[in-house]
């Protein structure tokens, strides 16, 4: 067949499947007449399509995925499917004398070639090991069919995370059964062998509260692996438990596997914790060379986080980011911005001389990224610290600017962005404002050229930033416009790399502050979207300001779609957020939009708790200079609370709060705080 | 993928007797009505070759079928990678199916 006809049966076999059943006949006839060869095509077309069914149907793994129930392999029977991975499947197997077992199988279709022999390492690696918190191999072996088969001891319980979140175990129990799969990847390390692919679903917990490691599928041993393993390796890991050097493709390192742990950490312990936050930190460090340098290591730091010693990760990153800080600034800020200069200047000219040299481009982005790295540091406090940090960036941009190549576009984009938050923590917005969109603009050219996943990371990192920047200021439109384009960025980011911005991004915070927008353009679902995201967030790692603010957002959203239970199922849920309820008040005192709502939200049994700490704010706003405006909203609220007393009878209270309202009041009119104290 | 699968289908059956194919039931994953459905790995064998007949019609429906079936894709991760609309991959995938299946030994 050609071209042409091609052509006109695909738009002939549209138009037909778009008419309804009984006149695609007639349409056939009337369409393809003196034309037998297209009639027939069409026809077998449109009955295979009625028909349906066929092999299409299903994707093809799934057609080839054979039951291996009731299989015998070797000396085992193999029971009911209990799992699958990548690579892999795990049924439950017994034979005489194991009533339990898990037995594993390569996927149908992957036993051949370099995925058998990747399994073949699994199996090798797991001989080796005898540990307590590690699943023992049983037996391994190639059953009759030809597919080879690894036999592991049963591990009872549930996977980490459900165990944690099922149990909701105590904070010490928590940090127990991290050390138990510390001093198991410990062991693991001491034997020559990384871990590549840990996360929480590998991790077994039992009644008892023993910990088991599951899965070996892409370990590898330290010594004498080889480049195919890698790559296959690669091609089956958990993106979100994988630390970069893993994803761009380093080799296999304890450094993989410390970054995971502390990923789990995080997950298990929340963010309230400062010393274990900073735990968490300095393993999850992007440099692999600031991470902990063993499991042991990181385990002893916990352990000294469990007996409320100083951990060492607060100590190591102050030294850490104190050596990078002397390291740049050791001659002056003249000096150091040279030198950067002529490195960069040398770099540029290396790369550009070998231009197809993928590794002088990479060490070239490394050299930068070191640069911005040690542009990080928090120990910039003063003035001029931050001038210093600032003349590095702007050398480096200028350098990076000169010589006007591709390739390192983004980290040009990320060292405009430092500069912005330099500059606004100088309070230098429009500045920073300008930064922020030269990144912005950089990372768009790049995604718009070649697609680069990266680029979407840095414009859905850098969006937010400048929308929150501009929203407050006379350029509010347009920070409304970033905002926008800030959650669609972020919803491409997430379907493109299937993962989130980590939960401590302000991006969170931009949500809840958009929700009202949304609102009032009529995207109600979006903004409830928007509010679940930053609600999730916050609950998921502890950040009670901003799951609370979005609790009561939704609450909010419920209000105006007229659903009471709703609401105050939210608001319940936010009351228990904020069990002090004076920061449930700071937020309620903060809002200008409905003020009755207060009364509204807070139980009657926790009116006059509520009551205690709206004063408590109130007293603060009056000697707080700054916060002068709030009081205003904070007089409002107690007329709202008097009301709502009175009309429950509690005529007393109610009464003293209309006092307090009007000495709030007053204050605010003459405008001058009473003790001025700050 | 594609090769992956396709050189472990013909291994498969190199080593049994010319039609002798053996048959594989499995449970239909999807709310199908047809259930459990049967298929012959050479049924496999011959799409791959019908592939390589549609891309010479029209390249990026034998792409879309390719990472549909062979790498179990989304519509919406196809359109992604082919930078069109979910619209228009649903429309490929459905004439390449029908057409390929004209091509299939019924």
């Amino acid at each position: 067949m050609d071209k042409s006809s091609f052509q006109r049966l695909e738009s002939l076999f549209h138009e037909a499947t778009a008419l309804p059943g009984g006149a695609r006949a007639a349409f056939v006839e009337r369409e393809c007449a003196g034309d037998a060869e297209l009639r027939a095509a069409l026809q077998s077309m449109l009955t295979k399509t009625e028909t349906g069914g066929g092999l299409l149907e299903v994707p093809v793994l799934e057609h080839l995925e054979e039951s291996l129930e009731g299989v015998r392999a070797g000396r085992w029977k193999v029971g009911r499917r209990i799992g699958e991975g990548g690579l892999g499947v795990v049924h439950e197997a017994e034979a005489d004398g194991v009533p339990r077992a898990a037995i594993k199988f390569l996927r149908p279709g992957l036993d051949a070639g370099s995925f058998r022999r990747r399994f073949v390492v699994e199996r090798k690696i797991l001989a080796a090991l005898d540990h307590p918190h590690i699943a023992r191999l049983l037996d391994g072996g190639i059953d009759a069919e030809g597919r080879p088969f690894l036999v592991m001891e049963y591990a009872e319980g549930l996977p980490l995370d459900q165990f944690v979140s099922a149990g909701t175990p105590s904070k010490q129990a928590r940090l127990l059964l991290f050390r138990q799969v510390c001093q198991a990847v410990r062991y693991l390390h001491a034997s020559l062998v990384a871990l590549g692919d840990l996360k929480p679903s590998n991790i077994m917990v039992n009644t008892d509260g023993d910990v088991k490691l599951l899965d070996f599928g892409a370990a590898k041993l330290l010594a004498g692996d080889t480049a195919e393993q890698t790559t296959l390796t690669r091609a089956f890991l958990t993106p979100h438990y994988a630390s970069l050097e893993q994803k761009t493709g380093a080799g296999p390192s304890v450094a993989w596997d410390i970054y995971s742990l502390g990923l789990i950490l995080g997950e298990m312990v929340g963010a309230d914790d400062g010393d274990l936050a900073a735990i968490v930190s300095q393993a999850t460090r992007e440099e692999a060379g600031g991470r902990y340098q063993s499991a042991s290591e990181l385990d002893l730091d916990v352990e000294r986080a469990q007996r409320n010693l100083p951990v060492h990760a607060r100590t190591q990153d102050a030294r850490y980011r104190a050596r990078k800080f002397v390291q740049r600034n050791v001659a002056g800020v003249a000096a150091s911005s040279s030198a950067i200069a002529a490195l960069l200047t040398a770099g540029v000219f290396f790369w550009r001389d070998a231009r197809r040299d993928q590794e002088n481009l990479v060490q070239m982005r490394g050299l930068v990224r070191s640069v911005l790295d040690s542009a990080a540091t928090p120990f910039a406090s003063t003035s001029e610290d931050r001038k210093a940090i600032q003349g590095v960036l702007q050398t480096t941009i200028a350098q990076l600017e000169k010589q006007n190549h591709d390739g390192v576009e983004l980290e040009l984009a990320a060292a405009w962005r430092r500069l912005a938050t330099s500059k606004l923590e100088e309070g230098q917005a429009p500045e920073a404002d300008a930064a922020l969109e030269k990144s912005r603009d950089l990372a768009e050219k790049v995604w718009q050229r070649r697609r680069d996943p990266l680029a979407l990371e840095s414009k859905a990192i850098t969006l937010p930033l400048l929308a929150l920047s501009m929203r407050h200021r006379a350029n509010a439109s347009v920070g409304l416009q970033r905002a926008h384009e800030s959650i669609d960025v972020h919803e491409q980011y997430k379907r493109t790399l299937k993962r989130k911005l980590p939960p401590s991004h302000p991006y969170y915070r931009l949500l809840v502050a958009m929700a009202p927008e949304l609102v009032r353009e009529g995207k109600i679902e979006q903004a409830r979207l928007a509010l679940s995201d930053a609600a999730e967030v916050g609950r998921a790692i502890g950040a009670r300001d901003l799951g609370g603010r979005a609790l009561i957002g939704l609450a909010r959203l419920a209000e105006f779609e007229g659903k009471p239970g709703a609401r105050r199922g939210y608001c319940a849920q936010a009351l228990k957020i904020f069990p002090q309820s004076n920061q449930f008040a700071q937020v309620c005192s903060e809002d200008t939009t409905q003020p009755e709502f207060v009364r509204e939200m807070a139980p009657d049994n926790r009116l006059s708790e509520l009551r205690a700490q709206l004063d408590a704010v109130g007293q603060q706003q009056m000697r707080d200079t700054e916060n002068v405006q709030l009081l205003l909203r904070t007089a409002n609220l107690h007329a709202q609370m008097a009301k709502a007393l009175h009309e429950k009878g509690q005529d007393e209270e109610g009464k003293n709060t209309s006092r307090q309202r009007t000495s709030f009041s007053s204050c605010w009119r003459s405008g001058i705080p009473t003790t001025g104290a700050r | 993928m594609r090769n992956v699968v396709v050189d472990y289908i013909r291994a498969k059956t190199a080593n049994r007797r010319a039609g002798d194919w053996q048959k594989i039931t499995l449970e239909c994953n999807s709310a199908d009505a047809a259930g459990a459905l049967a298929f012959r790995l050479d049924e496999v064998l011959d799409l791959d070759a019908a592939l390589d007949e549609l891309a010479q019609q029209d390249e990026r429906k034998a792409r879309v079928v390719e990472m549909r079936f062979f790498g179990g894709m989304e519509f919406e991760e196809v359109a992604e990678i082919l930078e069109v609309s979910v619209i228009t991959v649903k429309r490929d995938w459905s004439f390449a199916k029908a057409w390929l299946g004209t091509r299939l030994k019924p």
